[in-house]
């Protein structure tokens, strides 16, 4: 393995839970992999990935291991299947085998989610929807020896049922599970019992897949992924750009129906007819639907990290409308700069954050959104008070020391196990008969 | 607006949010909620749907009727049966023999848009669903207007009959109030209005107009009025 981070041998201080005791964890060798990877690619859970990469490079030797696919609707290969370095990681790319075929897909779709089905169907709808890539298995079994350790983000593609079933007792999964039918697949239920740790994002994905899995005796803790926030975002500068006046409330993401920009766009223009408010709404991020064409709605399309924070700290509140979200980064974003949020409190998540952090309002109704967006407009103190809660919880829970405490305290839990279990220390040479072994199993 | 009093850690989102509930409520007073809508749009919608000649039990009855149209088409489809074992046995058979069917003709094209109206029949129940919803909705909205400007109207006459009263009571206190004078010249006073009192222009037909009726009602005495306007 060639991965980026410290040092083989160097180690790192874990305090072990909530008593304070330390003990110390050598510097791992850790695979990543994931169904993209890139700075191009701004998918949730892909972006979450490459975070989560960077941040325990600090303390250990990491690698990822990816698809040549950018577009997640077809997974073309359009990247070349070779070993790169992004932001310092060693990247590993592999093809996928056949790009999907919409027409495929959407017939095992419609019979795995509305007709009896067998498991069989299931492990089909795995593949078609992709990115199949056989060979990215293939890969981590032959070399299941070079690391210690493999994670596993978004339980719901090839790559991670079938890694995670190859190598149950290496691996930790990253589930970023959505409230949708595919956690109910009958395929699920026993994978999610595989892996040595699960790392969930909030307290109500772990509650969904304890559902899922039909039981609560699975490993692992929850986490979820912290922010960098700048030192100094420059509102004014954003506003003088994109010659902003008025005050506004902010959505920030993929303009996408799936994220709720529909209902958000029927709800705001509703809300502008009804009040004559003067608040905007400005969009950032890119797009596959019409943006509300608004005098009040203004879409300032995909923007470099250090203008989306600028963009954030201008606003009055965050608008967060999509109903599906196993962890919402832009929220957290949002919290550490001490702005509110706005949340659809259809969705369990953001709904069940609100209430924990006392941060943020939700609405479940065109008229629960009125009254909240007005408050939220027009009561300085209270945006102050949940802004305060917001910033609070963030620096508890989600702070990258803490994210990175955290995991190292999962991986320090599973290497004190496979200590205990006498597994073979991964730097004794190992001899023909047992890397055979190894491989077969 | 607020009625919050509010220090950071003092927040409970929920009390918030109870609040504004509330708030709705006491705003939505005799309104309808989502909720009660959608039970009402499951009623029976006659007296809404009446006028354009539509059945409302249609979507009910559509509903009953369940497997009719809430069918799945698959590839496996055409070759079940429903005769127990013999069924089984049939449905292999015929798998079998799907190659040789398949030298005729190519099923696949069938199978596929037969899968595809089987969608389409729910997507246009559901469109059909929320249409009764809006439908009723919207024939809720206009009661409630109706009803509102039924209320308005009759706040208006209420506010032109008081308007009427009060006049007259400031009128009857005038001339009260100054016993002396010919009441014809004081009726020219109280009626005549300042911005009128010029010469020439728009007011002129009015002033004509009414130094004629003071003529008229006074016999003469505000002729010096009249006069000086038509002259």
């Amino acid at each position: 393995m060639n991965g980026s981070g410290p040092d083989h041998g160097q180690t790192i201080n874990v305090v072990r839970g909530a008593k304070g005791g330390r003990e110390t964890l050598p510097s791992l060798r850790l695979a990543l992999v994931v169904q993209r990877y890139g700075e191009e690619v701004n998918g949730g859970a892909e972006y979450h990935c490459r975070l989560v990469a960077e941040h325990l490079a600090k303390h250990h030797r990491v690698e990822v291991l990816t698809s040549c696919a950018k577009d997640y609707i077809t997974w073309r290969n359009e990247l070349p299947a070779e070993s790169s370095m992004v932001n310092g990681i060693r990247v590993r790319r592999f093809k996928v085998k056949r790009p999907r075929d919409a027409d495929r897909f959407g017939r095992i779709s419609q019979k795995v989610f509305r007709a009896p089905h067998r498991e069989q169907d299931e492990l089909q709808w795995l593949e078609e929807q992709g990115p199949y890539s056989p060979q990215l298995i293939r890969f981590l079994r032959k070399n299941r020896a070079e690391y210690d350790y493999f994670v596993f983000f978004s339980y719901r593609y090839y790559h991670s049922y079938h890694g995670v079933s190859a190598l149950a007792d290496r691996s930790l999964l990253v589930p970023t599970a959505e409230k949708d039918e595919v956690v109910e697949l009958k395929i699920f239920r026993p994978f999610f019992h595989l892996p040595r740790a699960i790392v969930f994002n909030s307290i109500e994905e772990r509650q969904m897949i304890w559902s899922a899995a039909e039981s609560q005796d699975l490993k692992g803790d929850v986490v979820g992924v912290g922010a960098e926030v700048p030192n100094h975002p420059s509102p004014d500068i954003f506003r003088s750009r994109h010659r902003i006046r008025d005050r506004y409330a902010i959505f920030i993401g993929r303009v996408d129906e799936n994220k709720g920009c529909r209902q958000l766009f029927h709800y705001f223009r509703r809300y502008k007819d009804e009040t004559g408010s003067s608040l905007g709404l400005v969009l950032v991020g890119g797009r596959t639907m019409e943006v509300l064409d608004h005098p009040s709605v203004y879409y300032a399309g995909f923007l470099s990290e250090e203008e989306k924070w600028s963009a954030l700290a201008g606003s009055e509140f965050l608008i967060m409308p999509s109903e599906l979200e196993s962890l919402s980064m832009v929220t957290l974003e949002s919290w550490a700069l001490a702005k509110p949020v706005l949340a659809n409190g259809l969705c369990d998540v953001l709904r069940g954050q609100c209430q924990r952090s006392n941060a943020g309002l939700y609405y479940t109704n065109y008229y629960e959104f009125r009254e909240t967006v007005e408050l939220l407009k027009e009561d300085r103190r209270l945006r102050e008070g949940l802004g305060e809660n917001g910033r609070r919880f963030f620096q508890e829970h989600y702070r990258w020391d803490v994210i990175e405490a955290k995991y190292n305290r999962l991986l320090a839990m599973l290497h004190r196990e496979d200590q205990a279990r006498g597994r073979v220390p991964r730097d004794a040479p190992r001899g023909l008969f047992q890397r055979w072994r190894e491989r077969a199993s | 607006m607020s009625t919050f009093s509010i220090k950071g850690s003092d927040i409970d989102v929920e009390s918030v949010m109870a609040t504004i509930r509330s708030r709705i409520e006491e705003k939505r007073k005799g309104l309808y909620t989502e909720e009660e809508v959608r039970e009402i749009a499951e009623m029976k919608l006659d007296s809404v749907l009446d006028a354009s000649q539509f059945n409302s039990d249609f979507v009910a009855a559509f509903r009953a009727r369940d497997e009719q149209w809430n069918f799945t088409f698959g590839p496996e489809t055409i070759y079940q049966s429903s005769r127990g074992l013999a069924g089984r046995l049939i449905r292999l058979a015929r798998s079998v023999l799907n190659p040789v069917l398949k030298l005729f003709f190519n099923p696949n094209p069938i199978i596929s848009s037969l899968s595809r109206q089987a969608d389409l029949n729910r997507y246009y129940v559901s469109l059909l669903h929320n249409m009764a919803v809006e439908l009723t909705k919207m024939n809720l909205e206009l009661t409630n207007l109706k009803a509102r400007l039924r209320a308005t109207g009759a706040k208006v006459e209420f506010q032109t009959r008081r308007e009427k009263v009060l006049e007259d009571l400031t009128t009857s206190r005038e001339e009260a109030g100054s016993g002396a004078e010919p009441s014809g010249r004081r009726r020219s006073r109280s009626g005549r209005r300042p911005w009128r009192r010029r010469r020439g222009g728009r007011g002129d037909n009015d002033e004509k107009r009414q130094g004629g009726s003071e003529r008229s009602g006074s016999g003469g005495t505000g002729g010096n009025d009249g006069g000086e306007k038509s002259g």
